[in-house]
């Protein structure tokens, strides 16, 4: 169990799709405009790699190693063709806002990355939590950048005005510019963090 | 001829791939660090996305739209353009060892890339004519290359400069790619298409 | 002698053997995936036309809001008349027109007599916080109750008459309204004509 949760629990810090492994990014920066957005596109993304890395670890004693990487292409292509047409379905606007981005799902490295190098090497359980781990930290990277660039840009959050008509919005933050910025700093940010966690951890005796 | 040169004019500067539609980043970010690497790799880029935009073009109005099979678009771009990245790059290693030698290495890198991928999407979408796509692609692949070369400039130059320590490797390529897409911001609305 | 030629034999078994594994798992593989994908449009599709066209009714439903049923109108591409206790009280038309970052859709729902009720932007590539406006109030109210002769854009705030441009974005606006005014002037037409 403790290690089940130690698997889950490395995709969302310690090697983190976005702020750590920096795979996947064109989503990070596209649909991050809104946090509605960020947060549909996190989620897709989970279900896919959570879905693949199952659907890789159940087959990969039966997959010829050779033609792996054309399975596991059209595995991700066949889990992210029935999320748009459910999404086209059943929450259309949202699909609408997604556009082309959800369908660029198919080629993200990271899933086919974890695919290879967790997946078809390990056993259901530990692939699922992967995938799951990874995809969360996917999302929740995703999410919180997604939150700041809708707050600071138009002083709302999820839709709902957060901010005061005292604040004059920063359009560059929905704007590209504006993204690329803010994942710099957060990247910058993500990484100090992470090192004065390490050096307390240190300090501690604990590594 | 003008409308194919502004479509050509939109997708390298106002519509620019990289700067503005956010694709080809893990490539742009990765290989912008050798000036040589990005000349090389814009060359790559290009061309594949050409093909095999024309390619996918084919397809799509031959095969998938007469027999209504459209939802599987993503499915049928995605196999195909691997497919065939995977055999233009076996197919010039073997006949033009000087191309092979000048930008075939990058070929595998971004034989599954959101840019080489989506180009297709978008023209797709947009429904564009055979010759339209062409010219989309062909404009895509130029900005990119335009962009990718810009930003190899800048990073060789940040080399001699004194970046504080967390903002070192990615977070100020993030922030100088920034600067980048504020510049080409300028660019919007000089050409509408 | 005869050991080498056993050796080579199972090679070629071996070697035969795996092109027919390889074979096999991607044509199990294929026929899985296109499968799966078969079986899920079957069930969303009939959904997600539904869907659309619900989402098509409510918007037009935004734009007059007394109709009572929308009706498409022959001949016309696109353009629906809104009925209210059997009278045609409104048409609603597809307006384009190119804007500041590409092409500008609307959706313009016009009286008979070519009085303007609403419109609703569709579609648009416009700056946000400036050209994005349009489809807000103030530079949206303007229109309702104006006829297409009205539809001028000025910077002088005296004018009520005619369209105010919004600040900072007078293409957006002259856009904006150039497309309106022409599916006004065509509903017109469209009622003289008939």
């Amino acid at each position: 169990m403790r290690e089940l949760w130690n698997i889950f629990k490395k995709g969302i810090i310690a090697e983190n799709p976005i702020f750590v492994l920096a795979l996947s990014l064109c989503p990070a920066l596209a649909v991050t405009s809104s946090a509605i957005n960020s947060l549909t596109m996190g989620l897709a993304v989970m279900f896919v790699i959570t879905a693949n890395n199952t659907v890789v670890s159940i087959t990969r004693n039966i997959v010829n190693p050779k033609v792996r990487v054309p399975v596991y292409i059209t595995s991700v292509a066949t889990i992210v063709t029935v999320v748009q047409l459910v999404l086209q379905a059943y929450l259309p606007v949202l699909y609408k806002a997604l556009g082309i981005y959800l369908a660029l799902i198919v080629v993200f490295a990271i899933i086919l990355a974890r695919a290879e190098v967790f997946a078809s090497k390990n056993k259901v359980t530990p692939s699922f939590f992967d995938g799951l781990g990874m995809g969360c930290g996917f999302a929740l990277a995703l999410l919180s950048i997604g939150v700041i660039r809708e707050l600071l840009g138009t002083g709302a959050i999820f839709g709902i005005k957060v901010l005061g008509s005292w604040y004059n919005p920063a359009l560059i933050m929905i704007l590209p510019p504006g993204a690329f910025i803010l994942i710099g700093y957060m990247v910058a940010g993500f990484k100090m963090w992470t090192q004065h966690m390490e050096k307390v951890k240190l300090e501690r005796g604990e590594i | 001829m003008g409308h194919y040169l502004t479509l050509l004019a939109s997708n390298i500067v106002v519509n620019n791939f990289v700067l503005t539609r956010f694709l080809g980043l893990c490539i742009f970010f990765g290989v912008s660090k050798s000036l040589n690497a990005s000349i090389g790799m814009g060359m790559a880029v290009t061309s594949v996305m050409t093909l095999s935009s024309m390619l996918a073009w084919v397809i799509y109005h031959f095969v998938l739209m007469p027999f209504h099979l459209t939802f599987l678009t993503t499915a049928v771009f995605v196999l195909l353009i691997a497919s065939f990245v995977q055999l233009l790059e076996m197919v010039i290693k073997k006949h033009a060892p000087t191309l092979y030698n000048m930008w075939g290495i990058y070929l595998l890198l971004i034989a599954t890339n959101c840019i080489v991928f989506g180009v297709p999407l978008i023209n797709v979408e947009n429904n564009y004519s055979f010759l339209e796509s062409t010219v989309a692609a062909v404009g895509a692949g130029l900005g990119f290359a335009l962009a990718i070369v810009l930003m190899a400039s800048l990073r060789e130059k940040l080399r001699l400069a004194d970046v504080p320590k967390a903002l070192q490797g990615l977070g100020i390529a993030f922030i100088l790619a920034g600067m980048l897409s504020l510049a080409f911001l300028g660019f919007s609305g000089m050409i509408s298409v | 002698m005869s050991d080498e030629n056993n050796i080579e034999h199972k090679v070629n078994h071996e070697k035969k053997y795996s092109i027919f594994q390889i074979a096999m798992n991607l044509t199990v593989t294929c026929f899985v995936s296109g499968a799966i994908i078969a079986g899920t449009y079957f069930i969303t599709a009939p959904v997600s036309v539904k869907t659309a066209a619900k989402i098509k009714t409510d918007a037009m439903k935004s734009l007059v809001v007394d109709a009572q049923k929308f009706n498409p109108v022959e001949g016309k591409k696109e353009w629906f008349s809104a009925e209210k206790d059997g009278k045609i009280i409104a048409y609603v038309v597809p307006a384009e027109s190119k804007g500041y970052g590409g092409a500008i859709k609307m959706l313009v729902s016009v009286t008979p007599q070519g009085k303007i009720i609403d419109f609703n932007i569709l579609e648009s590539k416009e700056t946000p916080g400036l050209g994005d406006n349009a489809s807000k109030d103030p530079f949206r109210n303007q229109f309702k109750g104006k006829v297409a002769k009205d539809l001028e854009v000025v910077k002088d705030a005296t004018k009520v008459d005619n369209i105010q441009a919004m600040t900072g974005a007078t293409i957006s606006s002259k856009a904006v309204t150039k497309g309106i005014k022409e599916a006004t002037q065509q509903v017109t037409q469209y009622v003289g004509g008939k």
